[in-house]
């Protein structure tokens, strides 16, 4: 059994951005998919801390994992191998905040480009190939690219399979945007 | 002389530091290749062609492979704390990096030593990782997409997938952007901000827009946005006025882009491969 | 014909970019440059070369240099 981390006091506003900003917050239905989530991350290396929730998160348990933020999607892989799915992940400095949920479509010719927050994903509209992927700025967005690009969208990989950070989790959605409008 | 700092989408690819060359569409560095393609790779082979039309050296690339993991990136965070403050060089452009506010405040304190300070340029990972820290002031130019200034803009996201709705509504209100970013100390001495239309702002506001030609498809196109930044890294590191590099290189960048004929399938080599002829006009322009 | 490409007391890029100006101008022949730093030296060298013109010779003159190419 894990130890009870200490409560996390909230930094005030305007104060100086604390060490925290690139940390995240998983937030469970109870205390055994903490700690079945907690084991599986340990498992996996990822450096995590337990702790009781800031007061923003409502939560039936009094115990949530802070996790590093920029790599969400990798660590939703981690917890989806071990079968515990969390309610919610949040920034630690800011717990209020959602993924962006706007999608901007833009059609250019025979092309169709969807944005999600940063990323852009480009389709042949006749073909329904993925022509190109653009925007972001961590790691896995070439890498995204290098195994999406000229596959038609039905054979090519999920950037929730392959992906690991948020920037993978924004194309996700680009991904599933162009999927929905796309389909039949 | 100019540094670049990033990773490649190889896990494999080992930790190099020299001097970076071009050969065909492949990057060359140290004995290993990498395909010019979207990201960091993007970035060197448009700083290569541009510095070549200038008469400019080789620049050195500090790379790593990294597939979004992170180990990569944490490897060379380490290598550049222990290096990076032997160098001198004139500029350094930090690029695809996974965001790391404990490793990114330390390179940046080596930096902070020296005694004869680089210029800085962030893009991509770095430029959240700088913003995230709260250390964006520390930097001489970011260049964001409208997106990426949206995330500047606000103060509570710590990455653009968590920018919140009411700000990227705002999108099209580039100057109040601008000014929330620089109110709440999360935007660098200028700003090159690659769009629809670019801009080159500072503290002041919007100092030029920059909007032809006009090419829809290079939004969609994956590197559009690094050869920018490649070419504005190039003519920073010449001693040019950050201001004046910025709208240069924008200007280039569009008629790079323009000579391509791009469609949104376009990949970005194609457009490298336009740089020096598209620089060459933009200097042609300015001095008639 | 022999041109000059006086650019001294600019600084970079402009030494390049007024040589480059002349190579466009003149297309073959002979252009001697003067410049006054090492830096300038060496990048209208490195940048000549890319557009198919030879550094023929480089002397040293008064605190800077004297830079002739040539193109066929």
């Amino acid at each position: 059994m894990s130890v009870l981390g200490l409560f996390k006091r909230k930094q005030p506003k305007g104060s100086s951005p604390d060490q925290s900003r690139d940390r995240g917050i998983l937030v469970f239905e109870n205390t055994s998919e903490v700690i079945r989530a907690e084991t599986a991350l340990k498992k996996e290396g990822w450096k995590i801390r337990v702790m009781g929730p800031p007061p923003e998160v409502r939560s039936g348990c009094d115990l949530v994992i802070e996790i590093p933020l920029i790599e969400e999607l990798s660590i939703l892989r981690t917890l989806q191998a071990a079968d515990v799915t969390p309610k919610d992940i949040v920034p630690v400095s800011s717990p209020l905040l959602r993924p962006v949920d706007l999608f901007q479509t833009k059609e250019l010719g025979r092309y169709l480009m969807i944005r999600a927050a940063n990323m852009k994903l480009t389709i042949d509209k006749r073909t329904l190939t993925i022509v190109n992927v653009s925007g972001g700025g961590c790691p896995d967005v070439p890498y995204l690219a290098q195994e999406m690009v000229g596959k038609p969208l039905a054979d090519a990989p999920s950037p929730r399979e392959i992906g690991h950070t948020l920037c993978g989790y924004a194309l996700q959605l680009a991904y599933e945007e162009v999927k929905r409008q796309c389909s039949p | 002389m100019l540094a670049l700092v990033g990773t490649v989408p190889h896990r494999d690819f080992p930790l190099v530091d020299s001097e970076v060359s071009l050969h065909d569409d492949e990057v060359c560095i140290q004995g290993e290749q990498v395909t010019v393609n979207r990201g960091t790779p993007a970035l060197l082979a448009a700083t290569i062609k541009a510095g070549e039309f200038l008469g400019q050296p080789a620049p050195h690339g500090y790379l790593v492979g990294d597939i979004g993991l992170g180990d990569g990136s944490r490897r060379l965070y380490e290598y550049l704390i222990q290096h990076l403050g032997e160098s001198d060089f004139q500029a350094i452009t930090f690029h695809y990096m996974q965001p790391d506010i404990g490793c990114h405040n330390r390179v940046l304190f080596v930096m902070e030593q020296m005694s004869e300070r680089p210029i800085l340029i962030a893009d991509a990972g770095s430029m959240y990782a700088a913003k995230m820290s709260g250390k964006a002031m520390a930097y001489d130019l970011f260049t964001p997409d409208i997106g990426e200034l949206a995330f500047l803009a606000d103060e509570e996201a710590p990455h653009p997938f968590y920018t919140r709705g009411f700000i990227l509504h705002e999108e099209n209100r580039v100057p109040e952007l601008i000014a929330r970013a620089y109110a709440h100390k999360n935007a660098p001495q200028n700003l090159l901000i690659k769009g629809e239309q670019d801009y080159v702002a500072n503290q002041e506001g919007i100092q030029a827009t920059i909007n032809h030609p006009m090419d829809e498809a290079m939004e969609a196109i994956g590197g559009t946005g690094d050869t920018l930044t490649g070419i504005v890294s190039v003519l920073i590191s010449t001693g040019m006025e950050i201001g004046e590099a910025a709208t240069i290189a924008a200007r280039a960048n569009r008629l790079a882009g323009h000579y391509a004929e791009p469609t949104a399938a376009t990949q970005v080599m194609e457009i490298v491969s336009h740089i020096p002829k598209a620089l060459e006009d933009v200097f042609c322009e300015k001095n008639r | 014909m022999n041109t000059t490409v006086d650019a001294r007391g600019f600084s970079c890029p402009q030494p390049v970019l007024m040589t480059l100006d002349e190579i466009t101008k003149v297309d073959t022949g002979e252009i001697v440059v003067l410049v006054d730093t090492d830096t300038s030296k060496e990048n209208v060298s490195r940048a000549v070369t890319g557009k198919g013109w030879q550094v023929k010779d480089v002397q040293e003159e008064g605190k800077g240099y004297r830079i002739t190419i040539s193109k066929d």
